[in-house]
């Protein structure tokens, strides 16, 4: 039996989990659709907070763009993927239609679940050496 | 002084690997928690302050007197400037939520090395679990909704994780597609890994039925029985004969009467067999009692309070209390089958339990019969069922069974073409729903000259919500499987017992 218990516990546990022993939020791809003027994008970075209107993440564009905190409005997100929880790769997300349990889904893997204030964003800001928040919207 | 609220969320994280069965989930039960009453979390909790910092806590917390303490490390906005804390004062912080990982037997039974043969018989035991009420699934048949099942109502953890198998009374298939409903009603999270259907098709005069095990089963004609009494030797033909909602359950005298020397309870039925018979197989149209509800909601979860987070996200899916908690369950609930032979009743099988909500049609296939009679006994706990039918049918046999998976699904706001993927195999990604939540799924079953009997085949868990009448200081005792617990379980059944179906019913949850 010890060898049975052994092999079906081969494998992650929590406490090598870096979502749960670290700060950060969780890691996530976002496309960003095309718009008048501007290509698709990709982004990849740590997921701030999910609000009513959009994502907020704080990373950089796959063509290399400096690392940033980004909005993304609903309406320009295409695929978000959650894929990387620190040391091990799960895809919990992989939504394009933004419904309200998977916006949850999100939010409970995200830095900021409590949601980011103004005062809380004017930190980021200038932890990121940023002047103003990057906007992605239609 | 003023009680502040705050929502602490249980993320469980699944990510178990052997080969093929990588499973990974990350699943959310709020709970709202008063600021002013004790909680152990022994597993990692962050918290997120109102001035934007993070504390991760990686052995859990204690809180209680309006202060959350654990051996923790603070962060600032930037991420610089962490320090180290023992104690976070509980009008700082505006979330918090708890890390716990589950086992899944489901993605356990996908190693096939010899080694977890042991395990998976173990976990397979573990399977006979509880319920409060499941995901609920409901036909168009006609222009009311019909109750057509409730699905793995016996998996509390995700360490319980099983398969269910129901079967559907639709009578007419329009243009060759089959939709149904399912619905979470109850305050409850459900994830559903798996939903099928499985179609037999038949002849005119025959019947199918889900084995024990799962397996559809046809027959021939069912039999009535010649005499049908319970221990006191009471007549109870009238109750059992027909499927007519006349139904068996115990007297109220029986219940005043339970005790730790007398808690089952046993009914006996004869039966005359044809002879040129085929083979021969027990029916029973039959649901739980409220019984199991108040196992799980009264003793299992409110006396252990706030602990009963931890019972379920953690505790439940350890190895050895997973399988002392199948084993216990194992033998006392659910039902046994015995047949009279050799001059005493011997047990021929076990029927688990199958919900309190919708009725549920069960066969065993009996071993063949000694003389031109059949003696059978069923015995489970007192008053753990209502029993609307029991007969014997004869000429029983497996049929062929062509599984149809899920084709199309609907949420009342949009179409969801994701859904069937996540439905099509018991594997790492789930449906999962809240209170209050349905999914209309449809499955292309096709036109059939043929008379068909159509199965839905399910595999998940749910989870349930606490509520905040269970959190309180003075529920704190942690539950043992033992016969004590059952014993307050059936005193407290019994005080409600008359009421407590209309109650449960009254507290579902409006599905939109």
């Amino acid at each position: 039996m010890a060898v049975s218990i052994s092999a079906c516990h081969v494998g992650p546990q929590i406490k090598d989990l870096d979502l749960a022993h670290n700060p950060e939020g969780a890691t996530v791809e976002v496309q960003v659709l095309a718009s008048e003027g501007q290509d698709k994008l990709k982004f990849e970075g740590e997921l701030l907070e999910i609000r009513s209107d959009g994502i907020i993440i704080s990373g950089a564009a796959a063509n290399g763009s400096a690392d940033e905190v980004i909005f993304v409005a609903w309406s320009r997100a295409g695929r978000v993927k959650a894929t990387r929880f620190g040391g091990y790769n799960a895809t919990i997300g992989r939504s394009l239609e933004w419904s309200p349990e998977t916006k949850e889904r999100f939010r409970l893997i995200s830095r900021f679940p409590q949601g980011i204030s103004p005062e809380m964003m004017d930190s980021l800001l200038v932890a990121h050496r940023q002047e103003r928040l990057s906007r992605f919207e239609l | 002084m003023i009680r502040k609220l705050f929502s602490c969320s249980i993320v469980l994280v699944l990510t178990l690997v052997i080969a093929s069965c990588i499973v990974h989930r990350v699943d959310i039960v709020p709970v709202d928690v008063s600021a002013q009453t004790p909680i152990l979390l022994s597993s990692p909790v962050k918290a997120h302050l109102i001035d934007g910092s993070t504390v991760v806590f990686p052995e859990g917390v204690n809180i209680y007197d309006g202060k959350v303490q654990g051996k923790g490390e603070r962060f600032d906005i930037a991420l610089e400037n962490n320090r180290f804390v023992d104690e976070i004062a509980l009008d700082d912080i505006a979330a918090m939520e708890s890390f716990q990982t589950p086992v899944s037997t489901g993605a356990t039974a996908a190693a096939s090395t010899a080694g977890t043969a042991g395990w998976l018989a173990l976990g397979a035991l573990a399977a006979f679990a509880l319920f409060g009420s499941c995901p609920t699934v409901y036909s168009g048949d006609s222009d009311v909704a019909l109750l057509e099942a409730e699905l793995f109502s016996y998996s509390i953890a995700p360490s319980f994780q099983a398969r269910d198998i129901d079967k559907l009374g639709l009578r007419h298939v329009q243009d060759g597609y089959v939709e149904l409903d399912v619905r979470n009603e109850m305050l409850e999270t459900h994830y559903i890994d798996q939903l099928e259907v499985l179609e037999i098709t038949h002849a005119a005069d025959q019947v199918a039925y889900p084995d024990s095990d799962g397996h559809p089963i046809l027959v021939g004609t069912t039999i009535e029985p010649v005499s049908a009494v319970d221990q006191y030797d009471r007549d109870i033909m009238s109750e059992v004969t027909a499927a007519d909602g006349q139904v068996w359950s115990a007297t109220s005298n029986r219940m005043a009467n339970v005790s730790p020397d007398d808690y089952h309870d046993s009914l006996d039925f004869e039966f005359n067999v044809p002879q040129n018979r085929g083979e021969i197989a027990l029916v029973l149209k039959m649901r739980n009692s409220m019984l199991n509800t108040v196992l799980l909601y009264d003793v299992m979860l409110k006396e252990q309070s706030f602990a009963a987070l931890d019972w379920m996200g953690h505790d439940l899916n350890h190895f050895g209390n997973r399988a002392e908690m199948g084993l216990w369950y194992r033998e006392n609930m659910g039902m046994t089958i015995s047949v009279w032979r050799d001059g005493r009743f011997r047990k021929a099988g076990q029927i688990a339990d199958q919900g309190p909500i919708a009725w549920s049609e069960r066969i065993l296939v009996l071993d063949a019969p000694e003389g031109n009679t059949v003696r059978v006994r069923l015995s489970f706990v007192a008053d753990n069922w209502r029993i609307d039918q029991v007969a014997l049918a004869i000429d029983a046999q497996r049929g062929k069974v062509r599984t149809i998976p899920v084709t199309t699904a609907q949420t009342p706001e949009m179409a969801r073409p994701d859904i069937p993927g996540f439905l099509a195999h018991a594997d790492d990604t789930y449906l999962i729903t809240r209170p209050g939540e349905s999914v209309q799924i449809g499955f292309d079953v096709g036109e059939s000259k043929q008379p068909r009997t159509f199965f839905l085949a399910s595999e998940g868990y749910y989870m349930e919500w606490m509520r905040s009448e269970w959190l309180t200081e003075e529920h704190r005792r942690k539950f043992e499987p033992t016969v004590d617990a059952l014993m307050r379980s059936l005193e407290l059944y019994a005080q409600k017992r008359d009421t407590y179906r209309d109650q449960f019913e009254s507290i579902k949850v409006s599905v939109r």
